[in-house]
């Protein structure tokens, strides 16, 4: 029997636009597998299943399947704003938000009738890698219950098949992150790629919103969706977006790939060491040349991510005041008194921690000597991208150093787990996690790199890839834990 | 980071904190800071810093009037709210 949830988002393209099946149904079978599965892996914060229902069915009424997301269900990280769908960012700040206004990506996927299934669970303000710092619940990795899904549980329902696809953010790594613990394909486009308007943002020069699927070909769909220059976001570039799904037929030929010798160091565990290496034989096999190569300076990322994203996080957190939306303290004396009050009570420790840490960053003190360094490092670290650049077409490294953590062993501020995707956000380019192995019964994820810009690339490398492996096929075994 | 600068921070960036906050905060602070003080040693003398990534340019776009959100529909997400306005306490002494 064709079991509708597990289908790709290509194959329910297909199948709509021939009449083999209708939106309803398929929106159908996603609500009835969530109702089954989701009391385990705790990937929704809040669902939208009578409003995507009502939609399905007047989708199957004008039955126009030509744009390929047209009836397809979606599933987006709850720091993306919907129109009249709760956005709460996982925080008790915005518990009961409801956005008057789409981010530029939904009301994209809307015009291409999409349906929004329901919005995914995060850390509190997207600052963590486990979402375990949300202030509703942890979420659990469909592979094994007991491990974290990555900083968003988006990944975990796309693999557990809550979902056909989903969309996520990436601010040091929670797009490709998750994808590789969860074993799925997610997409980190370039900086300004696709608009930021109406995310809540953590980072403003490194927040991005990438697309998580459960192949290339999927991944590609997605992005020809939600890519291009927005007016509401002046990041946003003007660069000419082809068209990735039409891109992925082109025959590579001398491919180059560099892997960095930083990221197969001590600090990443044997079996993923091996993985990558294998990915590299399998490259090799195709006919690409892989060899060594080095980025010196990375060493300094995940301080120099941790410096920056918490300067950029306190500036965007003073929009929650407790005045023109979200929470606001019961008890206070003065205006400032009810800013302070709301704060600390709407807020999780860690984002106060961040918004502490960011404002005596920006602060005279902290300024100099700290973030002025940060931003100086950030330039050599961008420097050693675009020189072995001029080398390589492309760099391969682990998505994560292991495999996905066990919940309540993440390590302190600094996550080491972060390693090898935070120097991605800092060079602001784009790189995609796809499966590429298996430790411990656990997903290993293949991160490629590519030149700003060159999401086509990093897309047929992967998809290359994906044609001549299988671990984009194995199904999870379902077991408690 | 000791209770002082703490109390100085957390006052400017407006976040009220419980005692046993500060003593988190501070000593996750503690860490932070002596882990980024070694890391300020690297020689930086001749490097301009990088704030955006990439389009590092000004976007200008013509002076014309767009349309606002709706003042009703956004005022249902207000705390509180005086018919077209947000309510705040009194600022001003009497």
């Amino acid at each position: 029997m064709l079991e509708l949830d597990k289908l790709t988002i290509h194959k329910a393209h297909e199948l709509l636009s021939k009449k083999e099946i209708t939106s309803e149904e398929l929106t159908k079978a996603l609500l009835k597998r969530i109702e089954e599965m989701d009391g385990k892996i705790k990937a929704y914060v809040t669902l939208n299943s009578e409003e995507a229902l009502e939609r399905s069915s007047e989708i199957d009424k004008k039955g126009d399947f030509t744009e390929d997301l047209s009836g397809i269900p979606v599933a987006v990280k709850d720091n993306i704003c919907t129109k009249d769908l709760r956005t709460t960012c996982a925080s008790k700040m915005l518990e009961n938000f409801v956005p008057p206004y789409d981010a530029t990506v939904i009301k994209k996927l809307k015009e291409k009738n999409a349906l929004i299934l329901g919005k995914t669970n995060l850390d509190e303000f997207d600052m963590g890698s486990s979402t375990e710092s949300s202030y509703f619940f942890t979420s659990k990795n469909p592979w094994n219950l007991e491990r974290v899904p990555g900083g968003s549980s988006s990944a975990a329902a796309v693999a557990a098949d809550l979902a056909i696809y989903s969309l996520d953010s990436d601010t040091g790594g929670a797009v490709r992150q998750s994808a590789a613990y969860c074993g799925v394909v997610g997409l980190k486009p370039t900086y300004g790629r696709v608009s930021r308007f109406g995310l809540a943002g953590n980072a403003g020069s490194m927040d991005t919103i990438g697309p998580i699927t459960k192949d290339v070909k999927d991944c590609a769909i997605v992005l020809n969706a939600i890519s291009g220059m927005d007016l509401f976001d002046p990041s946003s570039s003007d660069t000419i977006v082809p068209d990735y799904l039409e891109s992925l037929k082109t025959n590579l030929q001398n491919v180059k790939i560099g892997i960095p010798k930083e990221f197969l160091g001590d600090a990443v565990n044997k079996d993923i060491k091996n993985a990558i290496l294998n990915a590299a034989k399998t490259f090799e096999d195709m006919g690409f040349i892989c060899e060594e190569t080095s980025l010196p300076n990375v060493e300094y990322a995940l301080w120099v991510h941790y410096v920056i994203a918490s300067a950029e996080a306190s500036s965007e957190m003073c929009q929650y005041d407790g005045v023109r939306f979200g929470h606001r303290a019961q008890h206070y004396e003065n205006l400032k008194d009810l800013y302070k009050k709301s704060r600390g009570e709407g807020f999780g420790l860690e984002v106060k921690k961040r918004t502490i840490l960011g404002t005596y960053l920006l602060d005279l003190e902290g300024n100099d000597k700290y973030l002025v360094k940060a931003y100086k490092l950030r330039t050599l670290i961008k420097q050693d991208f675009e020189k072995a650049f001029e080398k390589y077409d492309f760099l391969i490294t682990p998505t994560t150093p292991t495999v996905a953590f066990k919940i309540g062993e993440a390590k302190d501020s600094l996550n080491v787990n972060d390693m090898c995707t935070v120097p991605v956000n800092l060079a602001g380019l784009p790189a995609i996690s796809i499966p590429c192995g298996f430790a411990e019964g656990l997903p290993i994820g293949l991160q490629i790199i590519g030149k700003a810009f060159d999401e086509a690339g990093i897309l047929q490398v992967a998809y290359a890839f994906e044609q001549n492996t299988d671990y984009h096929k194995k199904q999870i075994a379902w077991k408690e834990a | 980071m000791d209770k002082g600068t703490l109390d100085r921070v957390a006052d400017i960036a407006h976040v009220h904190l419980e005692s046993r906050e500060i003593e988190q905060i501070s000593k996750d602070m503690d860490f932070l800071l002596e882990y980024f003080d070694k890391l300020s040693q690297v020689d930086t003398e001749s490097v301009l810093p990088t704030v955006c990534p990439i389009n590092d340019k000004n976007v200008l776009r013509d002076d014309e009037v767009w349309d606002s959100l709706p003042i009703d529909e956004v005022l249902k997400n207000a705390p509180d709210k005086h018919g077209r306005f947000f309510r705040v306490p009194r600022i001003i002494e009497e």
